[in-house]
């Protein structure tokens, strides 16, 4: 028996060393650096302001707006500024999309044909607003390689839709750093693969108790000189958000 | 009969008697011919009243079907353009190509006061037009919303006499006006308040709620059924589109002044981002259409004449070969051919006049009377003509010009014919004419 346990220890010590020292500098699987990236950017819940600022070829617009999220289920945003959308409150709410309008007094859901049209004019398509984060679970994740961008080591994973889901995108691909899980590039493809538009964050400050990218521009590839950029002005992470927030009722009281 | 051969005979100027010196002189030689030429003719009235008749019905035919068509796409060009586009439009460049409402142009006073200054320039119409989505209870629809200013407009496209309910716009009203079929569709009248959604100016969220100050009916079913129209400022408002317009339409009496009005705005604007647009631009598909269609029409017009033209031939080679020995009479008795020939050309001339002219007053009568009540279309029909666009009405046009062409055309026509008589005249032998 003594000679039994002798055995196997000597046999399993090694062993267990062996996982040990595999185990000490952990590989993250390409959907664990995703969900990472994606938390860094949203948290359990946060609160932020942002500027929005579409760029035309020949004008440019800017709209304020205060933005609420919980989870990748809830989010609720409010037009600040100007003060002809002042009051506006978009909801999303699981796979629904509401929209408030003060000035009619009317409650609209976006219906699903409307979701490839720009949010608010801009190149955000109200499928952005709406998918933000189901990136994760609709998506299958490969990591291609790693590759400097901006000065920073990036992973460069893709992200092909699994079968049953209902994206719109026929691929995406990520860059995102090793360090601090930065997002700082998305390339998103139709389904004939071609390039539709390019998202880019950067400006890296700490906010809200964490380091990330402040700035975020959006560049859609058949319209040459058209961009939009999200500035975000503050924002604050993981405070308590009830689910009942996210209510057709409270979107008619918040300010 | 024998009268005839007996004046035939007096003038001959081979047999003139002493008794009558005077018809050596030209004019009344000229006059003989004439007379004999008119009494010829009814001498076989059936005759006569065959071939006027097939004339008279050629002219009739003729203009009634071109009085139709050219009425019909005056009807079509009145509705497009006097009604709305204007014959000539300012707007930014860019405008046209995609119509959005980013590319705007600057309402500007000066310009609108330089332009009106223009001799034959009536008015100039500042528009701001683009789409919005209109709601009232549950029902939602896309409707076409348009801004003018509501006196100037009214002047070219006279739409307060199109008013079926409620009242015309005020100057600066911020109610609106909804055309008759979307009113119907939506279950709304006058004192109602409906809500307007839209993309403005830039991407700015356009939303508000306007009361309905009146129902318009629109003569086209298809803009009828979409079109809402609200004061400039309001409109202006709504878009967030302050100060700007998609155009100024060029109000001016007939397209007859496109050319002189044209080189005299373009030298006004030259310095600047805008561009004019004629109304056969901006109708392009209506042009395109008018063309096709009156192609056709013409192809009718063709076979119609040919069918005439053969039908008068007939009568004349048939009156040819009667009076074959006739002809061979006068001529043995000493007639000389080129009078003869005269003779001939004159009766048909005569012939000619009586039914083109009877055809011309009849035609006249017809299109007048169909000018002033044109035929409205019911049933089916009207629900094809709609489909197209086009008011279900049948309209002619009371353009003098058609009845003048139709007139000519067929005058000539029998012109031609008349060549065979003169070449059979000119080449028969007296011997064969008189063994007829």
């Amino acid at each position: 028996m003594k000679k039994i346990i002798q055995i196997i220890s000597y046999t399993l010590f090694p062993l267990v060393l062996l996982v040990l020292f595999f185990q000490g500098k952990p590989e993250l699987t390409p959907k664990e650096i995703i969900t990472k990236a994606n938390n860094l950017r949203y948290g359990e819940t946060s609160i932020g302001g942002m500027d929005m600022t579409l760029v035309r070829p020949t004008w440019k617009r800017s709209i304020s707006m205060k933005m609420w999220t919980k989870g990748t289920d809830y989010s609720m945003v409010i037009i600040t500024a100007p003060a002809k959308e002042k009051g506006q409150v978009f909801m999303k709410r699981e796979v629904e999309m509401w929209n408030w309008i003060p000035k009619i007094s009317r409650m609209i859901k976006l219906p699903p044909s409307t979701m490839t049209q720009g949010w608010m004019g801009s190149d955000y398509t109200n499928d952005d607003m709406m998918n933000e984060g189901s990136l994760i679970d609709k998506f299958t994740h490969k990591l291609i390689k790693t590759e400097v961008f901006e000065n920073m080591n990036c992973w460069v994973i893709e992200s092909t839709p699994s079968e049953d889901s209902d994206v719109i995108w026929g691929k995406k691909t990520s860059w995102i750093s090793q360090d601090g899980f930065f997002t700082l590039k998305t390339e998103s493809y139709d389904e004939d693969m071609y390039l539709v538009k390019t998202e880019i964050a950067s400006e890296i400050i700490q906010m809200g108790g964490k380091r990330l990218p402040s700035k975020f521009e959006i560049i859609p590839e058949d319209d040459p000189g058209n961009k939009t950029i999200v500035v975000l002005k503050d924002i604050v992470f993981d405070t308590e958000i009830k689910d009942s927030f996210f209510s057709q009722q409270n979107m008619k009281r918040i300010r | 009969m024998c009268y005839v051969f007996y004046l035939i005979a007096q003038n001959t100027p081979t047999q003139n008697t002493p008794t009558h010196q005077h018809t050596n002189t030209p004019t009344h030689q000229h006059m003989e011919i004439l007379k004999i030429a008119w009494r010829n003719i009814w001498r076989n009235k059936q005759r006569t009243l065959i071939t006027a008749s097939s004339l008279m019905f050629a002219v009739i035919f003729g203009v009634a079907m071109r009085s139709l068509q050219l009425g019909t796409y005056d009807k079509m060009i009145d509705s497009a353009v006097r009604q709305y586009s204007g014959f000539i439009q300012i707007q930014d460049t860019s405008y046209w190509k995609e119509k959005t409402i980013d590319d705007l142009m600057i309402d500007s006073i000066e310009l609108q006061k330089a332009i009106t200054e223009i001799d034959g320039v009536t008015s100039v119409l500042p528009r701001l037009e683009s789409f919005a989505l209109i709601a009232s209870g549950e029902k939602t629809k896309g409707a076409f919303f348009q801004g003018i200013d509501p006196l100037l407009d009214d002047e070219m496209t006279g739409l307060s006499s199109k008013m079926v309910k409620g009242n015309f716009l005020k100057p600066n009203d911020e109610g609106i006006l909804v055309s008759y079929r979307l009113s119907s569709y939506l279950g709304i009248s006058i004192n109602d308040t409906i809500v307007l959604m839209s993309q403005g100016y830039h991407g700015v969220t356009s939303a508000n709620i306007f009361p309905v100050r009146g129902i318009i009916k629109i003569p086209n079913p298809k803009i009828d059924r979409a079109l809402i129209i609200g004061s400039i400022k309001t409109v202006q408002e709504f878009y967030g589109a302050e100060n700007m317009l998609t155009s100024m339409v060029i109000n001016i009496p007939s397209k007859n002044d496109i050319e002189v009005i044209l080189p005299k705005i373009k030298n006004l604007i030259k310095s600047k981002n805008l561009k004019t647009i004629t109304w056969t631009d901006m109708n392009k598909e209506l042009k395109q259409q008018i063309e096709s269609d009156n192609g056709g029409g013409i192809i009718m017009l063709i076979i119609l004449y040919i069918v005439v033209f053969f039908g008068i031939l007939g009568t004349i080679i048939m009156m040819t070969a009667e009076r074959q020995k006739e002809f061979g009479v006068m001529v043995a008795l000493g007639m000389q051919k080129s009078y003869l020939a005269l003779i001939v050309l004159f009766e048909t001339l005569f012939l000619g006049m009586i039914g083109a002219f009877t055809g011309a007053i009849v035609s006249l009568l017809i299109i007048l009377n169909f000018y002033n009540s044109p035929i409205h279309i019911t049933g089916e029909m009207a629900d094809i003509y709609e489909q197209f666009g086009i008011e279900p009405v049948l309209a002619f046009s009371a353009d003098m010009g058609i009845l003048v062409n139709q007139f000519i055309v067929v005058f000539s026509l029998l012109v031609i014919a008349v060549i065979y008589p003169m070449v059979k005249i000119k080449s028969f032998k007296i011997i064969d004419a008189l063994h007829k």
